[in-house]
């Protein structure tokens, strides 16, 4: 289980990355779901990938959301540092990012919520439904309005 | 057909009907602005991908990965390290026996973490002891199921223990051995037993009570080992095939 987690580690550091929008937040976050399920492992049946990302997502519901300590810092910097590159294109690259950032920031949780489920776990829909207990049309209505949000907000172009 | 948002979100995700995805697709080829919303929502998707990946590049905590490196924090991953005797289990074909010599690792992994145990199979020497002078109340149910059973067959025993050979072997002086679990309510033990002259003796024990926080064991001898050693030392051939199991028992 351990090396199985290991080689999954990167995606479900994103997947918290992405509920928290906050690097402390994210990596507090992976640490309790990495204790939560070497503690009470995985249930009969249920592929571990699935279930890692579920207990992620129920953690951060259960716990870490109520706190939002670092939901209002607008920047990360040691994120856009880390990344950073030289060149023009490069600093125009992590100003969108940055962009990015604010504007997913601004979603209403529960679409900032379906959107990583589908976006960054890739989960399909009935899935999600499943998990967030809600029907499928809502899934599809907060996804698209997640979208288009972000589209406006980045005033994105094609 | 009207196309909207929730429509075309649902599109990019494979998520329509074949025939409502091939109605958008007819309308996209021949809508320009509908094809360009497609392309401001897709894009919003590859943005929020892209973000969620700026995280690699920072270093991933210390603490996360010690808890998945420390390989010996839980029975798992002491699996992982098991020694000879473990691997030339895995090379039964047998499903039964395969199965059993899982469940057999897991305990000694237990063991491993709890640190414990006994004595020295080498000989019939005063490190052993006779198992009906370790055992009250069950001895002759026990003896009789650690002569007759077949690894893997669950047996019952009086005061509610259920016992299970986990597989057995031939040491270096061709006595027939065998590793064995018993549970009860109160407590789980481990052990290994080799036949002697007609007699089984008691090779290596561990008893794990079940109220306590660790592992408590009993010991045949005073130097400090473990049973996947003494397996290790013990184990000349690998796990007998339950054919062979059967022949020696018969013996």
């Amino acid at each position: 289980m351990k090396a199985e987690l290991l080689e999954l580690l990167p995606a479900l550091r994103r997947f918290a990355w992405s509920l928290t929008q906050s690097v402390h937040d994210a990596d507090d976050l992976l640490q309790a779901t990495v204790e939560r399920l070497l503690k009470k492992g995985v249930p009969d049946g249920v592929e571990l990938a699935r279930w890692a990302f579920t207990v992620c997502r129920n953690l951060w519901i259960d716990e870490y959301r109520s706190r939002k300590i670092r939901r209002n810092v607008d920047v990360e910097p040691e994120v856009y540092e880390a990344g950073q590159v030289d060149g023009e294109s490069d600093v125009h690259s992590q100003m969108e990012l940055e962009r990015v950032m604010a504007a997913i920031k601004h979603l209403p949780e529960d679409q900032q919520t379906v959107l990583t489920m589908v976006a960054i776990q890739g989960l399909p829909y009935q899935q999600v439904a499943d998990e967030l207990e809600i029907p499928i049309g809502t899934v599809m209505s907060r996804l698209s309005r997640a979208r288009a949000r972000l589209a406006s907000s980045l005033q994105l172009t094609n | 057909m009207t196309i909207t948002d929730e429509t075309l979100s649902a599109y990019i995700d494979g998520e329509l009907p074949p025939t409502e995805e091939r109605q958008v697709e007819q309308q996209l080829t021949a809508d320009k602005e509908l094809a360009a919303r497609l392309a401001q929502l897709k894009q919003a998707d590859d943005l929020v991908r892209r973000h969620a990946r700026l995280i690699d590049d920072t270093p991933m905590p210390a603490s996360v990965l010690a808890m998945l490196q420390d390989t010996r924090a839980t029975p798992t991953d002491n699996v992982v390290q098991m020694s000879a005797w473990r691997k030339s289990i895995q090379t039964l074909t047998d499903n039964t026996q395969q199965h059993l010599a899982k469940a057999a690792c897991l305990v000694l992994a237990v063991g491993l973490a709890g640190g414990y145990l006994l004595g020295s199979g080498s000989s019939s020497s005063s490190m052993q002891t006779d198992i009906a002078q370790t055992r009250s109340g069950s001895q002759a149910e026990f003896l009789a199921a650690i002569s007759s059973a077949a690894s893997g067959e669950p047996v019952s025993l009086p005061g509610n223990q259920q016992l299970q050979i986990s597989f057995s072997f031939e040491d270096a002086d061709a006595r027939l051995c065998r590793h064995y679990q018993l549970e009860s309510p109160q407590q789980k033990r481990e052990g290994v037993v080799c036949r002697d002259n007609n007699e089984w003796l008691n090779v290596a024990e561990m008893t794990f009570s079940a109220d306590a926080a660790g592992a408590t064991y009993q010991t045949a001898t005073s130097s400090a080992t473990s049973i996947d050693q003494i397996l290790d030392s013990l184990m000349v051939n690998g796990p007998l095939q339950p054919e062979q199991e059967q022949s020696q028992l018969a013996r």
